[in-house]
């Protein structure tokens, strides 16, 4: 390897190597900030771009896109309630209350250090340790996947502010919404009403910006501003507030749960981001204060999602399986180079690997060093004059909506989730818990049905295997501290 | 919360769960496995809004009003209604250029100089952004070559 490293750097100092990370990073932050488009969607569409640069730089500019645009999803997510990209959407539960109390630019800052250090986390797992991680990913089989997705849903029970019985009712809605559509191990349609746009299940992307941001800008017809007391000079105090202390070791946590479920095939950012919220919630002295503008919600979440995206790339580059939709276009990057993942790439193509890995630092100093600038300029969005502001969300969200599958449908059923959302949530059912089960969903009923064909039918299945116990134990170990301080609660 | 709301709730909640069970009855046998699940969900939900029914949380929930300002949720909701019916006929960058104004006045608004510009600025992004990088096919109604 460190035959490799010194030419791999070398190679980076080339302005244009610069220039591409650079321009990758800015690309990504703004498709991450913006609802409705991904980070595969921009890689995918610089594939043919890339096609005719140096292999470095064509990986490079698709390298600062994925990282960019996991951070820029923090940016809507807290400022407007709308997560831009999946994986913000826990951002969203602290981030967003932090904004309203005049703190977005504080937010949007721990946001940029959570991000970056996540990513570094991540970096470094994927420089030093790719094939041994890679070949722990491999031992994760449907059981494992099933009692994972057990672990995120666990999360209900953070995420609940109120009853109890209201939080589980809202994450099995999300579970019975995500099973509109094809049955994926029969292939039976379920509850499409013969409309072929639900043939694939509900739209995740629609649903999403409809509970998060529809049903905030409902309730925000009833004030003048998202911050009310956001002024001038409140915004010269955003740019001289300090960051809250005692944040690192919520960062360090998130950047290694990000790196491990970004390792899995099919896992992701999003839930990597909810069981590092559970794990900062359940682990904190003033669990409380979470939902309400806690930092540690904003750091939690954000250092995870950037730590998936050096997880989700060590399982593509030494055995060929993406970790999740970036990761798969990526590949397709590297392919179009004529790079097959495997040996060689650390091997015969060793300088340019590395150097590709190590563009992925650039990238996240990129933006951090963007981020922090410009946080006091993003969160003059809260002083903005709600009557303004909500008809450009509606119009961002509706173009959002529209752009996944280029369908009109999607924007309906956006605005329906939106105006479901807005009573939900006023009923007190958590709309969270209620994409967390949305999310989930496919992954659990998925793993459940794969694990009972392999076991013929026994439910020991997920009971015997020693990862599937670790995972067990620690989702009870998640579970415990929030029944004891209800029953705390219930005898003051 | 008022119990009234939380059982009325408890009953939606059942019927969605009556509804789901007997939506998975008529799985046919290939999709048993898919039904399986189903029942367990339905069942769990309904489990849940009986015990929602049945206790009364009147006291430990705080009391929220459901529309805080009636007349600007209700045009917000018609202005978003009308906006996405009238997408498909006068396209997505005429419909918003009308739907932004009107509903900023709707909410009382009243800086004509600052809603010009805010249209103005929103619209140029999304066309930046959504059509000429990404290429996206936006609705363009009777504008349609």
């Amino acid at each position: 390897m460190t035959e490799h490293l010194v030419p791999a750097f070398l190679s980076l100092l080339d302005p244009v190597v610069l220039l591409t990370i650079t321009t990758g990073t800015v690309v990504g932050i703004i498709v991450g900030a913006m609802p409705g488009l991904t980070a595969t969607m921009a890689v995918a569409l610089l594939i043919p771009v890339t096609f005719g640069m140096p292999p470095l730089h064509g990986l490079s500019l698709m390298g600062g896109v994925y990282c960019g645009g996991m951070y820029g999803g923090a940016i809507s997510a807290i400022l407007l309630s709308t997560p831009g990209t999946p994986a913000a959407a826990a951002t969203s539960f602290d981030g967003y209350p932090m904004a309203r109390q005049g703190k977005g630019g504080t937010a949007l800052a721990i946001a940029a250090w959570a991000s970056f250090w996540g990513g570094i986390i991540s970096t470094f797992a994927l420089l030093l340790m790719a094939p041994t991680l890679a070949h722990f990913s491999l031992r994760f089989g449907p059981p494992e996947y099933f009692v994972l997705a057990i672990m995120g849903l666990s999360s209900i029970v953070t995420l609940t502010k109120g009853s109890m019985v209201k939080g589980l009712i809202a994450g099995f809605l999300g579970l019975v919404v995500a099973t509109v559509g094809m049955d994926p191990l029969s292939g039976y349609m379920r509850f499409t009403f013969g409309q072929v746009d639900l043939y694939d299940g509900v739209p995740f992307m629609p649903a999403l910006i409809g509970l998060f941001s529809i049903s905030q800008i409902l309730d925000l017809t009833a004030e003048t501003r998202i911050a009310e007391g956001l002024d001038g000079t409140s915004l010269s105090s955003i740019k001289r507030s300090k960051l809250p202390k005692g944040l690192g070791g919520t960062i360090v946590q998130g950047g290694i749960i990000g790196t491990i479920v970004g390792m899995l095939p099919g896992a992701g950012a999003t839930i990597s981001a909810f069981i590092s919220y559970n794990f900062a919630k359940q682990g904190s002295k003033d669990p409380e204060t979470f939902g309400k503008g806690n930092p540690k919600g904003v750091a939690a979440s954000e250092s995870a999602n950037n730590g998936c995206v050096g997880g989700s790339i060590i399982p593509l580059l030494t055995l060929g399986i993406p970790g999740n939709s970036v990761a798969a276009a990526l590949m397709g990057g590297l392919m179009i180079q004529g790079l097959i993942p495997g040996p060689e790439l650390f091997t015969r193509y060793g300088t340019l690997t590395y150097g590709f890995i190590l563009s992925l630092f650039l990238a996240n100093l990129v933006f951090l060093v963007l981020g922090l600038y410009l946080a006091p300029y993003f969160a003059r969005v809260t002083s903005t004059p709600n009557a303004l502001l909500i008809p450009g969300i509606v119009i961002l969200s509706v173009i959002g909506s529209y752009a996944i599958n280029n369908n009109m449908f999607d924007v309906w059923l956006m605005l329906g989730f939106g105006i479901a959302g807005y009573f939900l949530e006023k009923g007190g059912f958590s709309t969270g818990a209620l994409v967390l089960g949305l999310i989930l969903g496919p992954i659990a009923e998925l793993g459940f049905g794969q694990s009972l064909i392999l076991s013929q039918g026994s439910p020991l299945i997920f009971f015997d295997r020693p990862l599937c116990i670790a995972l067990w134990i620690i989702t009870l170990l998640l579970m415990i501290p929030a029944f004891t301080s209800g029953r705390r609660k219930k005898q003051a | 919360m008022n119990p009234v709301t939380n059982r009325l709730f408890s009953a939606a909640g059942l019927g969605l769960a009556a509804t789901l069970f007997l939506g998975a009855k008529d799985f046919p046998d290939r999709a048993a496995s898919a039904a399986r699940y189903i029942f367990f969900l339905a069942g769990v939900l309904a489990l849940l809004s009986v015990i929602m029914f049945f206790r009364s949380e009147a006291q430990s929930e705080p009391q929220n009003r459901w529309i805080r300002s009636p007349r600007h949720f209700l045009v917000t909701v018609a202005a978003m209604a009308g906006y996405g019916a009238a997408i498909p006929y006068l396209g997505f960058f005429l419909a918003s250029a009308l739907f932004m104004p009107v509903l900023a006045l709707l909410l009382d608004y009243r800086r004509p100089l600052f809603i010009a510009i805010g249209t103005g600025v929103i619209l140029l992004f999304v066309y930046l952004v959504f059509v000429y990088f990404l290429g996206v096919p936006v609705p363009m109604g009777i504008w349609e070559g």
